[in-house]
């Protein structure tokens, strides 16, 4: 059984002799990420059924001293991903010498690895099938019935506004998606809702600026527009030049588009995507140069910046929700309702949980019901 | 076809990301994808150093913002040949004493740092905007930023019951004189509103009233904090966590294709 210590995520075990007692050093194997290790120990007046408990290492704390100063067997319990394995009893004396268990393994052969499901994810992998189905219900509903309501966006609705007086004021849009790689949603996001700016701005010929902070937004983000100008029959329209990269430095990213800014004067500022501390930056100079500035972002923490130093704010998940908005196309605005369906659905599980919580004060016998909901269904994998 | 492949990679990696989510021992086949994004992205950079160099070239042949684009094509080729210079030099341009650290930190971090320190006149400016009672939203968004500011500096025992004084009496004093149209009950409403803010100030002034408000102002600012803001706080994860869900199965099956060409 000793032969098997990284399938439970150990690389040895270290006995050393102390003179009045044993220290017991592990070693962890870095490739399975260990909770806690749990050390019992057996001697003559505690059999294997009843064994002694020496005490308990969280990881990455590796070292236990016994100083029952008895001879006996030794086990180690290791927990991990809500599911506890034991070595097996290993035999040491508690004479000063030191004995190192470790697997018997070729040189550089790495430890097998077991792929199986991971039982701790339980709820989530259960959760998804459930909005996977919901998801397809709606699918079915808007197909029926393509005209399903969606509430109004104001930021998205005042893109007409800006980018129609921007054209009136014969200026530019900037446009940015902010900081970030293409790999992250509310990017992404923000480039459908380029897609749409873009497609305005075609009618009233308004070029459309676009500084990037990552090459990769850049390359997706030239597609968008030469994409939206074809869409509008304007692919004479489309410069290269207009999207460019700017910076991957934060703060430099904030005042290169702050200094266009003042340079260019545009009639509309367009924030949409992730941004970080420099959103206030590029807001008040936004406003500063007098343009229309409209941001939209998930980042909870920038929003109150944007809230107050923009004109219009798209808030948090409505930036998920634009491209549905937009376009209203049944398949889009489908996962919109399923979204709220799940949303109305937590909603249900924090009152009864807050419910449960404050009749269990009045009615212990409750606490089952409670710690079923926050443990078992809610607190899987934790 | 164009359209199709783009398509079908994201589909392939959106699921073989969310299979190896719910595996165990899948850690290494995870860490690996992971590397092949880093490496892509790696190459990606030459695309944005090759829009950067092209901008800014073709900016100054155009005469547009010469000095600008001249600037940054001078600052850029002094750090690339600085870097290659230090690598030469010291094996290793990020060596603690080579001369591209050098660069680095005396040019670099005091220009990043003081983009960053501009950031609390930002505060100061959008605060003086966005802090101005213009309906009943605004004045609870101004009470209560005002209440955490005050509550959290140094010496908010005293400083926040004075405040607090100063501010209903001044509030006060507005209702009480501020009477110019009316009449009848309407004033006398007013007159006494006004009085009984004005009495209020001056209460606050007694001793024990006095400690009694700056002892609870810490318990109070936690309260805010760690209640109605984070209530609002998680909800909003909560209907982020959701909408990206959504947003990211659309793109999974291929129904939000905006992104693509």
């Amino acid at each position: 059984m000793i032969m098997f210590l990284s399938f439970i995520g150990l690389e040895s075990i270290k006995f050393e002799g102390l003179g009045k007692g044993l220290k017991i050093v592990i070693k962890y194997d870095t490739t399975l990420r260990v909770d806690s290790v749990k050390l019992f120990k057996t001697t003559k007046t505690h059999p294997t059924d009843n064994p002694l408990t020496i005490g308990t290492l969280s990881y990455p704390d590796s070292a236990l001293v016994d100083t029952t100063g008895e001879d006996g067997k030794y086990l180690l319990r290791v927990y991990y991903g809500g599911e506890k394995f034991d070595t097996g009893w290993i035999a040491i004396n508690s004479d000063p010498q030191t004995s190192i268990v470790q697997e018997n393994r070729k040189n550089n052969e790495k430890a097998p690895s077991i792929i199986a499901f991971d039982s701790t994810k339980t709820n989530i992998l259960i959760s998804i099938l459930l909005f996977a189905f919901l998801f397809s219900y709606m699918l079915f509903m808007a197909r029926v019935n393509p005209n399903l309501y969606i509430r109004r966006i104001a930021g998205l609705d005042a893109i007409d506004e800006a980018v129609g007086r921007t054209a009136e004021l014969g200026k530019p849009i900037i446009y940015t998606t902010g900081i970030g790689s293409i790999d992250s949603l509310s990017i992404l996001a923000g480039l459908t809702v380029l897609k749409h700016v873009t497609k305005k701005s075609a009618l009233y010929e308004v070029p459309v600026i676009m500084p990037n902070n990552d090459p990769l937004v850049l390359a997706t983000a030239r597609e968008v527009v030469k994409e939206a100008y074809m869409e509008s029959g304007r692919p004479d329209l489309y410069n290269e030049n207009d999207i460019f990269f700017l910076t991957t430095e934060q703060f430099g990213f904030a005042s290169g588009i702050s200094g266009m800014m003042h340079r260019m004067k545009p009639g509309a500022v367009f924030m949409m995507g992730y941004f970080y501390a420099e959103s206030l930056i590029l807001a008040e100079n936004a406003n500063i140069s007098g343009a229309i500035s409209t941001a939209g972002t998930t980042a909870i923490d920038q929003l109150p910046f944007f809230v107050a130093a923009c004109d219009y704010t798209i808030i948090g998940d409505e930036l998920y929700a634009a491209s549905a908005y937009i376009s209203r196309n049944p398949l889009e605005v489908a996962s919109i309702k399923t979204g709220d369906w799940f949303k109305a659905l937590s909603v249900f599980f924090v009152l009864l949980g807050s419910l449960l919580a404050t009749l269990t004060l009045f009615n212990p016998q409750l606490k089952v019901y409670l710690d079923f909901l926050t443990g078992t269904v809610f607190g899987m994998g934790r | 076809m164009q359209r199709q492949g783009p398509i079908a990679v994201v589909v392939l990696s959106a699921l073989f990301s969310t299979i190896t989510f719910f595996l165990k021992g899948a850690d290494e086949i995870q860490t690996y994808g992971i590397l092949v994004a880093i490496v892509i992205s790696g190459f990606a950079l030459l695309l944005g150093v090759d829009s950067l160099i092209l901008y800014h070239t073709r900016n100054i042949q155009r005469g547009n913002n010469t000095l600008f684009s001249g600037v940054l094509l001078i600052s850029f080729w002094i750090t690339v040949f600085w870097g290659l210079f230090a690598w030469w030099k010291y094996g290793s341009p990020f060596a603690q004493d080579s001369t591209f650290m050098w660069l680095f930190t005396n040019v670099y971090l005091p220009l990043d740092a003081t983009m960053f320190s501009i950031l609390a006149f930002y505060i100061a400016s959008a605060a003086y905007r966005a802090f101005r009672a213009r309906n009943a939203n605004a004045l609870i968004l101004l009470l209560t930023a005002s209440t955490i500011m005050i509550g959290r500096v140094l010496y908010s025992d005293i400083v926040f019951p004075l405040a607090l004084s100063i501010f209903l009496f001044l509030a006060g004093f507005w209702i009480f004189t501020n009477t110019g149209r009316l009449y009848g009950s309407e004033l006398l409403f007013r007159r006494f509103l006004g009085g009984l803010l004005m009495g209020g100030a001056l209460i606050i002034l007694v001793p024990p009233i006095f400690k009694f408000v700056g002892s609870n102002i810490a318990a109070v600012t936690d309260w805010i904090l760690s209640v109605p803001q984070n209530a609002a706080k998680r909800g909003m994860i909560l209907g982020l966590s959701f909408g990206q869900v959504a947003f990211a199965l659309r793109i999974m099956f291929g129904i939000e294709k905006s992104w693509i060409k």
